[in-house]
């Protein structure tokens, strides 16, 4: 921060001079919706050929000094068309009204830095997401918000858990071991998405050692950190799909980039506007619970029946989930200024609660964002935020010691009543509000934990303190009809702590199997980012219209991470503070990451703006790459042409553009690694089994796209079409390497030599298709009807990769799935050692991979996942009749394979709820068990991924003014409205597991997300919500 | 783009704005990022010191604490089942399609952490002459005691002799049986020279486990020990004898004395996997219970006066199903976190003595017998066996006999059951749990040494599974 101000002290010290006076005359307007007739809240007003400029008001009205002459006005709204009007030297009032700019053509999309061009003009395929889209319902995160909204972004929610957690892969996959996830800048600052493992792993013990430290894993279950994000702050998305848009930031941009503006404040009145949501989630599917109606039947399943009654049938989700959770929202901002201080601020508070009891998310926010006008060539924008989460996710995904509740249930006996047994013998209903002295059923043999048990006694809680402060420095050197010369510093900080409780007491029952009974986990952590970016932009522009844009600048970049873990067993008294514990351990990891970065661009727009060209580059040197003081470059160049066409078409475009991206090796994968530990109080140091190659460097991706934007019948409808390829090399991969050389595994660079001792890379290519259409059918003052469709689809090909690659193992046993690269095959597949059935079975089963059938016992290699689906698509339809609207989107993949191991297990114990009697056109449990035996052991537990999901529903009334008013003179409109999330799921899938959607248990690697395994159930959910604005 | 229309007042300030922002950058500090977590593996190969030598060679006793592989085995040789709830999917392969040596193969990072040790004494000051000696001597003990934790896995399929010099280099030749073998014996050799010229005090401390080692001159008791052992399971039985001599075999002793691995509850050490006080996981196979003979003055049947090995290492649960096996009995052969597990023990020595006499024939008349009837009335409260029954036995009776007191003696320890029914081939008299399971004979080498491989080794290819539940072992 002090580097930022001592930035700001350089540029205020050339405060630039006041502009002389002028003779002038005042002319007063007034700015209307062409459609509505409503006036406008907010715009521009400027005098074409001169400086002079002042802000459409909260009315609608302007008041301008103008040169005594007559002046042509240029009129600016976001969300409308710009209008000229020319204004006589006699006269001293107008009005005028302008038409709504649908399709944003008009809108600056940023292209550089510090600079942006009209989309109308744009050379790339540059998704927009406005704040109305954004949050038609109540949403826990900033990308859950953008499902189904953008075409050419693939993004899965995890985990039903409260409080987000989604994995955003942009067209496609870009990296195997690298980052993955986009680069999320907010108003110029780059933020972090961190996932930093909870603890749960020293619970559930999905990864298992002997060692006696405290693993946090990346199966914890774990929130990415932008969903800290209050999305009711947010003004516009706009999403950079890969290198062609991309390049500008660099090294960290391969995999897109999601630039988030906040909202600012309006010269006018202040205006209030104030939130409140009430809402309720229900699980949205189930497992179902198996029912023995005969003692013979529960013998078969459980070798013992003690305390077997005929008809008694505990249906254990619905007594654990069967509650709904409920939530509430209430948001409120104020915004307004004068024409030099304009201000935003907001506030939320937000509660939403989990339909596993005992968890929640909770969110509460504070913004201020700030802008400062000083004379009329420097402005100042401050943001600032101060956001606190609270959750609890209890326990699910991976685990080694049935800890959590979903795995628990997999193995219970349904005729034994497993709720807690109160003193006076009664049975805990609410499983939320157990009585005092509750006891619980033991669950050993069948089950290490009671599920009943276990959500009223483990926490596994999170606290993250952050905050977000952005600044910017816009001074206007020059600013003249032909030249303008201006410098933009940008700069801000994303630090945040975040700290977690994970506590099981000793009385709970999976805590036995270790017998150090007791665990208390505690992490701490503080995340500290830092960046900084100056730009100088200059512009040329020609009497005839032809503009020159021209920029450089530099970038630097700092990210420290410091995480403590300890582990507390054993815990005297059950007492949560860790050092209660008998058995501790603790864990210190840290992580420091600097980046230095340079750039240029030069925009060159000309042909009466129908030709748009631009070129730049990008030079980036990263403390994360072996050798430090190598720079990489990433050049760009595009191009879009606007066709000067009629007849149906109002608007046509061809564009093209080519661009260079990185993706830089993630802190620490560069070291081999002499650890440090003990044997009984010795100390010793072991060589680490992986080592990295001496010239670690980013990946580098090459992406061309190419694509035709067309408004046509007279603006009712607008055609977004791009194709792209993008080609990564230099690909991050970890190579395992013969243990006889004494390593296990060496991360580096793909390169390897070929048989014929030739140097090859490992290479993948994306390519891929994106439509968006929207067409208004009907714009009436009454009724207006408009309706938005995505469809994209990405095919992901590995093109070349050494013939003895060897697979990346998840979970270290490949009979269990295993990535696999492999030549002309998806980037995203996942191989199993598959097993053919111990029993003499099918002849006809043929293995895929063999292409024959094979012996009892040996290994069929087969696929058994791959998240990259065939397309994908969305449908939003809004239609808004005089104060009613209704808003619908619907959200598609087509294709993917996943796989269930939730089932798997449920159908190998025998409980599952169809073990014996079929869905509709399904396999009964036994039959599915009975492939496993006679065609391969996976063979029914791997499912094709396809689902349409209804992810939006809103209904909205907005009360008549007139009655508004009546109540309450300042209130300018009232809205109540219903709407919900998730609410109906179409896929097959649902038949044998919770969703499609909800399967991952690992979010580490871009390919390793196809399966599902005690997932938190996923919801749907509802909310009522009043909208008040003064 | 020039700035010829420019004026001097803009110039001016546009440098004053650059300079400001190179001030900004320039106050940005170091541009390096050295590792935050751990040490680097140049501290030990690049310029090491005393203490970082040390250290490391301390890391080595995890190299043998990782060589202990008592569930594998114990499942092959069915002592034990590995039933877990959370992972059923590794059920079937001991059983059906597992035989290939995962985990362990990592011997060869142990053994490339030896040479970096080795290859730093030369540079090393701080540490003498004597002191470098004993060094070498214990890591080539470590090195051909790992090599033998191999090869006593994949035996026929082979195993490499050295790792390679550099990690990107080809992989090494797989070597024969006999060759991996010679070349343990070589090693144990070569240490044994140098641990006879060291010092009396080694330069690095011994963990727990191995106090009663800690001495170059005791060290060589256990490289010997060591050495008896790997020529017994490779049928060298004279020289077994031989070896035995030099080791720390000592009727006098107690049976458990002997060199451990050891656990703690210390942050940054590991816990004793093998102890699970609910039974959740690990079980003992029921054959043990079927087959235990009972105590000296036991009246028949009289289950609760069992051989007291069985009694003391195995406890009895309620009956379960899972998977197809039918179990109830668990181990509490291992009580807490902190259990040490025996590497080897005067137990397993003598044993191995009595055993070599039996198959060498060297020995006349009581010699073997001695020292089973130590053994069965020391550890198991059995009734001695007379002269005239043993005499009366076949040369397979008493292999047998000899077999049930390592069985019950060496329980869960070491996997030997496994590894002695395969030297006298007979595996196939293994009980058998489900049909159609069966036991392999070795476990060949791992997808992750073959795949990049572009001539397969043999020891790639699996040998054939064994069909048990003939012919079962009498008690």
């Amino acid at each position: 921060m002090k580097r930022l101000l001592a930035l700001f002290t350089v540029v205020l010290s050339f405060l630039a001079a006041g502009t002389a006076a002028a003779q002038t005359r005042i002319v007063t307007g007034r700015v209307l919706d062409s459609l509505t007739s409503d006036p406008l809240t907010s715009g521009q007003v400027t005098v074409q050929g001169t400086s002079i400029a002042a802000t459409v008001k909260d009315d609608g009205t302007f008041t301008l000094a103008v040169p005594n002459r007559d002046v042509l006005l240029l009129i600016r709204s976001i969300g409308f068309r710009r209008k000229d009007v020319a204004v006589p030297a006699g006269q001293s009032s107008v009005e005028l009204s302008l038409a709504r700019d649908f399709f944003q053509l008009e809108a600056i999309v940023v292209t550089g830095q510090a600079s942006g061009v009209e989309r109308r003009n744009l050379a790339n395929a540059v998704a927009t997401v406005s704040a109305d889209q954004l949050v038609r319902t109540s949403t826990a995160s900033v990308e859950q918000a953008l499902q189904g909204k953008i075409s050419g972004a693939y993004i899965n929610q995890n985990n039903g858990a409260p409080g987000g957690g989604n994995i955003i892969r942009m067209r496609g996959v870009t990296s195997i071991i690298g980052s993955f996830q986009p680069l999320y800048v907010m108003d110029g600052v780059i933020v972090s998405n961190a996932e930093i493992g909870r603890g749960t792993n020293m619970l559930v013990r999905a990864y298992t050692s002997q060692g006696l430290v405290p693993t946090t894993d990346n199966q914890d279950n774990a929130i990415n950190r932008i969903a800290d994000l209050n999305p009711n702050d947010i003004e516009n998305v706009e999403v950079l799909k890969g290198a062609a848009a991309s390049a500008i930031y660099g090294s960290k941009a391969s995999n897109g980039v999601i630039l988030i503006t906040t909202k600012r404040g309006r010269v006018g009145t202040p205006q209030f506007s104030v939130t409140q949501r009430l809402g309720a989630s229900r699980i949205s599917n189930t497992y179902g619970t198996r029912c023995f109606a005969t003692g013979a039947e529960a013998f078969a399943v459980f070798g013992d029946t003690t305390g077997y009654k005929p008809g008694v049938c505990h249906d254990f989700e619905n007594e654990i989930y069967g509650r709904a959770a409920y939530a509430n929202e209430t948001s409120a901002s104020v915004a307004g200024g004068s024409d030099n201080t304009r201000y935003f601020s907001s506030v939320l508070v937000k509660h939403d609660a989990g339909i596993m009891p005992g968890t929640y998310a909770d969110k509460q926010a504070l913004r201020l964002n700030l802008d400062q006008s000083i004379g009329n060539k420097l402005q100042i924008s401050l943001g600032a935020d101060l956001i606190h989460l609270g959750n609890d996710r209890g326990l699910s995904n991976n685990e080694n010691n049935g800890a959590p509740t979903q795995a628990a249930l997999s193995s219970m006996p349904s005729w034994i009543d497993y709720r807690g047994v109160c003193p006076d013998s009664s049975r805990v209903s609410n499983p939320n509000s157990p009585c005092a002295g509750v006891v619980y059923p033991y669950t050993s043999p069948y089950a290490f934990s009671n599920p009943f048990q276990t959500v009223a006694l483990v926490k596994n809680r999170e606290s993250v303190w952050r905050s977000i402060f952005t600044g910017r420095v816009n001074w206007d050197i020059a600013k003249g009809t032909q030249h303008s010369l201006r410098v933009s510093a940008n700069g801000g900080g994303d630090v945040f702590t975040q700290k977690n409780q994970v506590y099981s007491p000793p009385n709970v029952q999976f805590e036995l199997t270790r017998g150090v009974p007791g665990t208390s986990a505690t992490g701490f952590g503080q995340s500290q980012n830092f960046n900084v970016n100056g730009n100088v932009i200059y512009t040329f522009k020609t009497m005839g219209g032809t503009s020159a844009t021209t920029q450089a600048g530099v970038q630097y970049e700092s990210s420290d991470l410091d995480r403590l873990n300890t582990l507390a067993n054993n815990l005297v008294g059950g007492q949560l503070n860790v050092q209660n514990g008998t058995v501790l351990a603790a864990q210190q990891y840290r992580e420091r990451t600097r980046d230095v970065g340079f750039f240029g661009q030069e925009e060159f727009l000309t042909l009466g703006e129908r030709l748009l060209l631009t070129v730049g580059v990008r030079a980036d040197r990263a403390s994360n790459n072996s050798d430090t003081d190598q720079w990489s470059y990433y050049p760009k160049a595009s191009t879009s042409y606007r066709l000067p066409v009629g007849g149906m078409f109002s608007e046509l475009k061809v564009r093209a553009a080519i661009g260079q991206s990185g993706n830089r090796p993630s802190y620490g994968q560069k070291f081999t690694n002499l650890t440090a530990g003990n044997i009984n109080g010795v100390p010793v140091t072991t060589v680490s089994a992986t080592t990295a190659a001496a010239d670690l460097r980013p990946e580098l991706q090459t992406e061309i796209e190419t694509g035709l934007d067309a408004t046509l019948f007279k603006g009712r409808a607008n055609v977004e079409f791009t194709v792209y390829q993008k080609s990564i090399k230099d690909m991050l991969l970890t190579r395992t390497l013969t243990p006889t050389t004494g390593f296990s595994t060496l991360v580096y660079n793909g390169v390897f030599t070929d048989s014929a001792g030739l140097t090859q890379a490992t290479k993948i290519q994306n390519q891929g298709l994106e439509l968006g259409v929207t067409v208004l059918p009907i714009q009436t003052k009454s009724f207006q009807w408009n309706v938005h469709g995505t469809f994209f689809m990405n095919r992901c090909k590995v093109q070349s990769v050494p013939a003895t690659f060897q697979p990346i193992s998840f979970f270290n046993f490949a009979q269990f799935g295993t990535t696999r690269i492999e030549k002309d095959s998806s980037c995203t597949q996942v191989w199993a050692n598959d097993t053919i059935g111990r029993l003499p079975g099918d002849a006809s089963f043929i293995c895929p991979a063999s292409g024959t059938t094979q012996a009892i016992g040996s290994v069929c290699r087969r696929k058994i996942g791959d998240n990259s689906p065939e397309w994908r698509g969305g449908l939003s339809t809004e239609m808004t009749f005089q104060r009613l609207k209704l808003y619908a989107l619907f959200d598609h993949q087509q294709g993917g394979l996943i796989t269930n191991f939730s089932r798997y297990t449920y159908d190998a114990v025998g409980v599952s709820a169809d073990q014996n009697v079929a869905q509709a056109g399904e396999l009964t449990g036994v039959q599915r068990l009975a492939q496993a035996d006679t065609k391969s052991a996976l063979n029914s537990a791997t499912w094709d991924a396809s689902y349409t999901k209804l992810r939006e529903v809103a209904l909205s009334y907005e009360l008549p003014s007139s009655f508004v008013k009546k109540v309450w003179s300042g209130a300018r409109y009232v809205r109540l409205s219903a709407s919900g999330r998730n609410l109906i799921t179409w896929s097959h899938y649902t038949k044998i597991g919770y969703d499609p959607e909800v399967q991952q248990v690992a979010r580490s690697l871009a390919v390793e997300m196809t399966w599902e395994l005690w997932a938190y159930p996923p919801s749907r959910s509802y909310f009522f919500t009043v909208d008040v604005g003064f | 783009m020039t700035f010829i229309q420019t004026s001097r007042a803009m110039r001016t300030k546009l440098a004053a704005a650059l300079a400001g922002l190179g001030l900004t950058l320039a106050a940005c500090g170091e541009f390096d990022a050295p590792n935050q977590n751990s040490g680097t593996l140049d501290d030990l190969a690049g310029s090491p010191t005393a203490v970082a030598v040390n250290t490391a060679t301390q890391g080595l006793f995890g190299g043998i604490r990782g060589a202990n592989r008592t569930l594998t085995l114990g499942i092959l040789g069915r002592e034990a089942y590995s039933l877990d709830v959370s992972n059923p999917q590794n059920t079937p392969q001991f059983y059906v399609t597992f035989n290939q040596l995962t985990g362990y193969w990592g011997y060869y990072g142990w053994a490339k952490q030896g040479d970096y040790i080795i290859g730093s004494l030369p540079k090393v000051t701080g540490i003498t002459a004597g002191e470098k000696e004993g060094t070498i001597g214990f890591v080539q003990t470590v090195k051909a005691y790992l090599l033998f934790a191999i090869i006593r896995e994949t035996d026929v399929a082979g195993a490499a002799l050295d790792e390679t010099a550099n990690p990107l280099d080809a992989p090494p030749t797989i070597a024969t049986r006999a060759q991996v073998y010679a070349r343990i014996l070589s090693l144990l050799d070569s240490a044994n020279t140098h641990l006879s010229a060291a010092g009396a005090a080694f330069p690095f401390a011994m963990t727990t486990g191995f106090a009663g080692f800690s001495t170059a001159a005791t060290f060589r008791q256990f490289n010997r020990a060591i050495r008896a052992k790997v020529n017994l399971t490779n049928a060298q039985y004279a020289a077994a004898l031989t070896d035995l001599g030099g080791s720390f075999l000592n009727v006098a002793n107690h049976l458990s004395t002997g060199a451990y691995n050891t656990y703690s509850n210390n942050s940054g050490d590991a816990q004793n996997g093998l102890y699970d006080p609910t039974a959740r996981q690990r079980y003992a196979h029921s054959s043990f219970a079927l087959n235990a003979k009972l105590q000296a003055g036991a009246a028949p049947g009289d289950t609760t006066r069992r051989d007291l090995r069985f009694l003391n290492k195995i406890y009895g649960i309620t009956k379960i199903n899972r998977y197809g096996f039918t179990v109830d009995w668990a181990f509490k052969r291992y009580a807490s976190t902190t259990d040490p597990i025996p590497v080897i023990k005067n137990e397993d020595l003598i044993l191995m003595r009595a055993e070599a006499n039996i198959a060498n024939r060297t020995a006349t008349g009581d010699a073997p017998l001695n020292d089973i009837n130590l053994i069965r009335t020391t550890a198991g409260g059995l009734p001695a066996i007379s002269g005239a029954t043993w005499a009366g036995l076949t040369a397979a009776q008493q292999r047998d006999t000899l077999l049930y007191e390592k069985r019950y003696s060496l329980m869960y320890e070491n996997g030997d059951r496994w590894v002695d029914l395969r030297r006298y081939g007979i595996l196939q008299r293994l009980p058998q749990d489900r049909a159609g399971d069966l036991v392999w004979p070795n476990l060949r080498l791992p997808d992750n040494e073959c795949v990049p491989r572009t001539t397969k080794p043999a020891g790639c290819t699996a040998q054939a599974g064994l069909v048990p539940g003939q012919a079962p072992l009498a008690p």
